[in-house]
């Protein structure tokens, strides 16, 4: 089959590789029919989180038939159109339990090699690293998906693919971030990065009452989708200038007090402007930090006083500069983790089903599979606006 | 006495203060050169600072992914003496501990049959049970060397513990015991694995030394995860990546 392989830096290829194989009881293998490229396949591409392999297979966010499947899966069936939750968890750890899913015990083939890293090891994913378990993503013609019986939701007729897609993370993803806030009526929500996750915050805010919602980003074109999409309120970083402008700028947006929930849809590649920018971006080349978290201490900064700083925006090793005295003094409440998607899946599909929200507004561009190599390219310079590419093999 | 109670027994032995003791002074020079790193790279400035800082960060990731430095764990070991031919002899306990979503007395129960241990135990292939409690044990260690042993219970509390010891004439005589500690509420149970081998002496003794390399704490505590899976999961997962062009770089 052919399928998206990393060989390094900025290096994606399409192979053909052997086609995946049932391996325990509770696999089953889909036929991809949509897959896209994450915002956290950038991190893969540009050589940020450690744990890469040449020929690893990409790729978490992917849908399709299934044509396979092992003798424990008795609840789907072959032909049936599944969408597939990024996060690969067991159902019936402590975590999974607990609707903790993402934080599965048993899902990480390495646990012990994140243990080292993290203390604990959270769920495998898929297409992203041997860290988290070595899986072989789903930008391919076929994918093998572990736990089948528990993960992969049949998507209704009525649902599109290009409306489905997104339960696998982003959406999930962007509404965890604030259902996670404990959000009260009135609550000012502010979303660092207005990419695809930022965009479903931004809707999932909106849908769960916030009372003002302030979308931030350096892009133009991504602020201008979060206006129009959502009608909120934007501030553009770049022009607004270093972290201290910022911060000064929410607060005389909220009459002093701060967003009451301020979220990092960011993550490690952060960009800002000045010294500060440049002074990470040498530390993270130099691997003296591996990440860039201008964004997540411009959250910390502007909070209000016992305020909610979510994150959702992907990080992997060190940061530094964090301003923890904030943290503290200000009695901050921080809200984290990858996306329990199984958790979410069906009250959102239920949305989706319903009409409340139609995904499929975050996609820019649509492609084969073949083309993937330069979609990447495309996406990581966000050339032609690029915030969402769909693949089709 | 260790300053904090862990739930495995060997922590209670003199010779295993030994090896926390040992084990505290590794974690604190580790931690000192890479603190020490930092410090002059913040006080240097300027390029080579930065080339400092940057050695310490490497150390770090390097000691977290293992590769390069031993990575601390947390499972009691005390490694056997090594000779001048750099292979163990003597005395090695191995203790490791999980908590596993699951009853004492089913976790009890499925232990207590040893044959279900070579579903989960790396090491062990095949495990025979005879009609007088007696069990026939087979081993296979990564370079493909061969083991066989008799072993019997010594010791069997249902729904608590099991000790078993291996018999007269196992080329590497050991004895083990399993107990399951019911946690706290909602958590399931908490598994504690202790081994004692004894690693013969002399160099024409026909120690396995491929069978005595491979054990280790890191390998008890991957068995006991392997445990914990296959007793809430019902399979141990694999990433195994089906093969692929593997040209390029690593990260
Ligand atoms: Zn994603
Ligand atoms: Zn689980």
């Amino acid at each position: 089959m052919k399928a998206v392989c990393w060989h390094g830096v900025q290096d994606m290829r399409v192979d053909t590789v052997d086609d995946p194989k049932i391996l325990n009881p509770r696999d089953a293998i889909i036929r991809v029919t949509s897959t896209a490229i994450c915002g956290s396949d950038l991190h893969l591409y540009g050589g940020f989180m450690p744990g890469m392999q040449a020929g690893d297979i990409v790729g978490h966010e992917f849908m399709g038939e299934v044509v396979e499947l092992g003798s424990g899966v008795t609840n789907l069936s072959v032909g049936q159109r599944v969408v597939v939750p990024f996060t690969i968890a067991c159902g019936q750890c402590f975590f999974c339990d607990s609707g903790y899913h993402s934080l599965c015990d048993n899902s990480n083939p390495n646990a012990a090699v994140a243990e080292k890293m993290w203390g604990q090891s959270p769920a495998g994913l898929f297409g992203y690293t041997h860290i988290l378990g070595g899986y072989a993503g789903g930008q391919a013609e076929y994918v093998r998906v572990p736990y089948a019986d528990v993960g992969p939701m049949v998507v209704p007729d009525s649902v599109s693919d290009e409306q489905a897609l997104f339960l696998t993370d982003i959406f999930p993803t962007g509404y965890q971030a604030i259902a996670q806030c404990d959000m009260q009526p009135g609550d000012v929500v502010a979303v660092w990065g207005c990419g695809p996750v930022g965009q479903f915050a931004i809707a999932s805010a909106k849908m769960l009452g916030a009372g003002r919602v302030i979308a931030i980003d350096t892009v133009a074109e991504r602020l201008l989708m979060a206006e129009q999409q959502h009608g909120v309120e934007t501030l553009d970083a770049r022009q607004t200038g270093n972290t201290l402008q910022i911060v000064e700028a929410l607060r005389d947006m909220t009459a002093g007090r701060g967003p009451d929930i301020c979220v990092d849809a960011v993550g490690l590649e952060a960009h800002g402007v000045g010294l500060e920018y440049w002074y990470d971006n040498i530390k993270q080349s130099l691997m003296m930090e591996t990440a860039r978290p201008i964004v997540l201490r411009q959250a910390i900064m502007a909070c209000r006083k016992a305020g909610t700083v979510s994150i959702p925006g992907v990080y992997g090793g060190l940061a530094d500069k964090i301003p923890v005295g904030a943290l503290m003094n200000k009695a901050l409440t921080i809200k984290t983790g990858q996306t329990h998607v199984q958790h979410y899946l069906k009250p959102l599909m239920d949305h989706v089903e319903r009409g409340d929200i139609d995904p499929s507004f975050v996609i820019t561009h649509r492609t084969r599979l073949d083309d993937a190599p330069e979609a990447y390219r495309m996406f990581q310079a966000k050339r032609d606006n690029c915030v969402k590419v769909v693949m089709q093999p | 006495m260790p300053a904090y109670r862990p739930i495995n027994r060997r922590h209670d032995s003199p010779a295993t203060l030994d090896s926390q003791q040992e084990q505290d002074r590794q974690q604190a020079l580790t931690l000192a050169a890479s603190v020490g790193s930092l410090m002059v790279a913040m006080r240097r400035g300027g390029l080579s600072g930065l080339a400092f800082g940057a050695l310490s960060g490497v150390l770090a990731y390097r000691a977290s992914t293992g590769r390069g430095l031993k990575g601390a764990g947390t499972d009691a070991v005390r490694y056997a003496e090594k000779t001048l031919t750099g292979h163990r002899v003597g005395p090695l306990e191995l203790s490791a501990s999980v908590t596993i979503k699951r009853s004492p007395e089913d976790l009890y129960a499925h232990w207590r049959d040893f044959s279900h241990l070579p579903d989960f135990m790396s090491l062990i292939t095949d495990v025979r049970v005879a009609p007088d409690g007696r069990s026939h044990w087979t081993a296979r260690a990564p370079d493909g060397q061969t083991l066989e042993w008799d072993a019997e219970i010594t010791a069997d509390v249902p729904s608590e513990s099991i000790a078993w010891a291996s018999l007269a004439g196992a080329d590497v005589p050991h004895h083990g015991e399993i107990r399951f500690i019911p946690g706290p509420p909602g958590r399931g149970t908490e598994v504690a694995l202790d081994l004692n081998y004894t690693v013969p002496h002399g160099l024409l003794s026909a120690a396995p030394l491929g069978f005595v390399n491979a054990l280790s704490g890191e390998a008890l505590r991957e068995d006991l995860r392997h445990f914990k899976q296959w007793m809430e999961s019902g399979e141990i997962p694999t990433g195994t990546i089906q093969s692929t062009p593997r040209d390029g770089d690593s990260i």
